[in-house]
């Protein structure tokens, strides 16, 4: 073959190996428990979003387990041990998942009055043994026929517009509607903005969401504009009452964000839980996953909602009223119907 | 009804052909090689895990090619279909992965004759790459879009042996992308905020070998049989690239075997299929 070709075939050559080494590799811990805490502890310093907003010293953190790793025998003191250090986020959206176990931070709720009582819920007076259930739903008319009462406990439930719409049928002869999401741990975003899509008549901003865009603490994107649109088919536009817990969490907190902002909506009960972190998830060298909040959301005054929702009349369960079959709570949403 | 009609008739060799339509006008056929093949896959991806995954990764590939006029054997056109899937596993051996890529390329070369049985293969081609990944334990992130488009260079030498009265090939080639476009979104950006929300910014950028460096190389050998040729093949897929403080690479050896076969395609409405190409449905 002629030399042109040969010169051809080198400066292809150079050309690669001048520019094969331009990507900086990243950062690969090794399957060791020194390995895998820094590896945890990197993820939560470059990618967790509360860290400024709650003003945690992530780097003492880091002194002050990094010396217990050592003392470390096996995999499950390993786990209590991380399981610990991620106990400081003070974040029920912050879990390391193993084979054996799972972490979790309970305090955002254990810490509070239940204000629910599921017995209660299921009694005579409220949805009986009798109640519909539709798409994850429990309904039924009560008051005298005058109030529709509904609990949904799960976002992750789906529903469709005609299981909606058959509930808005049932209560057509209401003067409102108490939607419980009380105990609601959460489920799928979607699900919120179409369980709240029923209740609104005009497209209206809710909230903000953001994301981490660098390893910085307090690196974020510019919050971008979240908005609640009206579903064009069906609208309940009687007064539509909210409840909620502390253990309103996660989707459920988003849903009563943009309830706030609903026409006809009133929120009763406790302060929500909070969860306003989007969480993501990652992994661990030893193939033990890690979620935590990643995502920032905002309501619409840009003010944080990781720490809960506020209702707009705060009021907790009362012992006498619950010894005498009554939930405090669901009673002052049918008194609210009734007489306003 | 189209003003132009295709019609693609299958025939088992090339010299046949010719002989059966004119002895005097040359033809240019379309080569189409169909394959499968398997081999070990290796991928990082870290919107969903910042670890190698390892494991087995099956394909399908159509290749074409065909010169654009047979009078002149120096310009050739090709297109390229790839359809890859695969499981990979995290090194810890405790998750598991799942890809999917489809790729297609079209790609012009120009042929060198250096000397007898030797051809060279220099040209570029376009390239548009659409897969994923899934990694179902992750919350909220659980799917990863694969999408880039790129210009790349190709190279192949061909070098044909004669055994046994018949002709053997030999390829050896390389593909490897210079620039294009890839959508890579921040690592801490949901799919909600990306396709429900409609925040794509810095999701799409720019690639070049700064960003992107690819080397796929491939070897083929066809093995001329009576009626048909076969091709057996062995290709190493090296991809790497980076966008959003995040490194992507995907590194696979494949194993492959396929067919060799002739197209003639007859184009107008005019140009009716001569009589003597048979139809198996008439």
């Amino acid at each position: 073959m002629s030399k042109r070709y040969f010169t051809i075939f080198s400066l292809f050559t150079f050309v690669f190996l001048t520019f094969f080494s331009c990507i900086k590799e990243p950062e690969v811990y090794p399957n060791t428990y020194r390995g895998n805490f820094q590896s945890l502890w990197k993820i939560i310093d470059a990618r967790y979003c509360y860290l400024d907003y709650k003003k945690i010293d992530w780097d003492s953190v880091y002194l002050a387990y990094s010396q217990r790793v050592d003392t470390v025998k096996d995999d499950r003191s390993f786990f209590d041990l991380m399981g610990d250090m991620l106990s400081v986020l003070k974040d029920g959206h912050v879990n390391l998942l193993s084979e054996f176990d799972t972490s979790r931070y309970w305090k955002w709720f254990t810490d509070y009055p239940s204000n629910f009582d599921e017995d209660l819920i299921y009694s005579n007076r409220y949805l009986n043994s009798n109640y519909r259930m539709v798409g994850g739903f429990r309904y039924r008319k009560i008051a005298n026929n005058q109030v529709g009462y509904v609990y949904f406990g799960d976002f992750t439930s789906s529903f469709s517009d005609s299981n909606i719409l058959s509930i808005f049928e049932e209560f057509q002869s209401c003067k409102g509607m108490i939607l419980d999401v009380r105990n609601n741990g959460g489920g799928f975003l979607s699900s919120s903005e179409q369980l709240a899509s029923y209740f609104f008549t005009e497209k209206t901003l809710i909230g903000y969401l953001s994301h981490k865009v660098g390893a910085g603490h307090s690196d974020f994107s510019k919050p971008i504009p979240i908005y609640s649109v009206p579903n064009d088919k069906i609208k309940w536009e009687r007064p539509i009452i909210i409840l909620t817990n502390r253990s309103s969490y996660s989707a459920t907190n988003d849903f009563v964000c943009r309830m706030k902002y609903a026409p006809k909506a009133v929120i009763i009960g406790d302060i929500t839980g909070g969860g306003g972190g989007m969480p993501l998830s990652s992994e661990l060298p030893n193939g033990w996953m890690i979620r935590f909040s990643a995502c920032p959301m905002y309501n619409a005054e840009m003010v944080n909602t990781e720490w809960g929702i506020l209702p707009d009349i705060r009021i907790g369960m009362n012992l006498i009223d619950k010894s005498k079959g009554y939930d405090t709570i669901i009673e002052t949403a049918i008194d609210k119907i009734l007489n306003n | 009804m189209k003003k132009t009609a295709f019609t693609l008739i299958l025939l088992v060799s090339f010299l046949a052909a010719q002989s059966q339509i004119s002895e005097k006008e040359k033809y240019a056929l379309i080569t189409s090689v169909s394959s499968i093949g398997a081999g070990p896959v290796q991928l990082t991806d870290p919107y969903l895990s910042p670890f190698e995954y390892s494991g087995f990764g099956l394909q399908f590939q159509n290749q074409t090619r065909r010169f654009f006029n047979p009078n002149n054997r120096k310009l050739s056109s090709s297109q390229h279909f790839l359809l890859d899937i695969g499981d990979v596993n995290h090194p810890a051996g405790n998750n598991s992965m799942y890809f999917f890529n489809m790729n297609y390329s079209y790609g012009v070369n120009y042929h060198f004759r250096p000397a007898e049985k030797w051809m060279i293969l220099v040209g570029g081609s376009w390239d548009i790459d659409l897969g994923g990944k899934y990694l179902g334990r992750n919350v909220n992130n659980p799917f990863s879009l694969d999408l880039y488009t790129d210009l790349n260079i190709t190279a192949e030498i061909q070098y044909t042996l004669n055994l046994w009265k018949r002709n053997f090939q030999l390829h050896y080639g390389i593909v490897s992308p210079m620039v294009g476009c890839m959508f890579v979104p921040y690592q801490n950006i949901s799919y909600y905020e990306l396709f429900v929300l409609n925040n794509t910014n810095h999701s799409f950028h720019f690639s070049s070998l700064n960003s992107k460096q690819g080397l796929n190389q491939y070897f083929n050998l066809d093995i001329p049989l009576k009626y048909n040729t076969i091709r057996l093949g062995v290709a190493r897929d090296y991809l790497k690239y980076s966008a959003n403080d995040m490194v992507f690479e995907k590194k696979d050896v494949i194993f492959s075997v396929g067919t060799v076969i002739n197209l003639f395609r007859i184009r107008g409405r005019k140009n009716k299929v001569p009589a003597n190409f048979i139809n198996a449905y008439e």
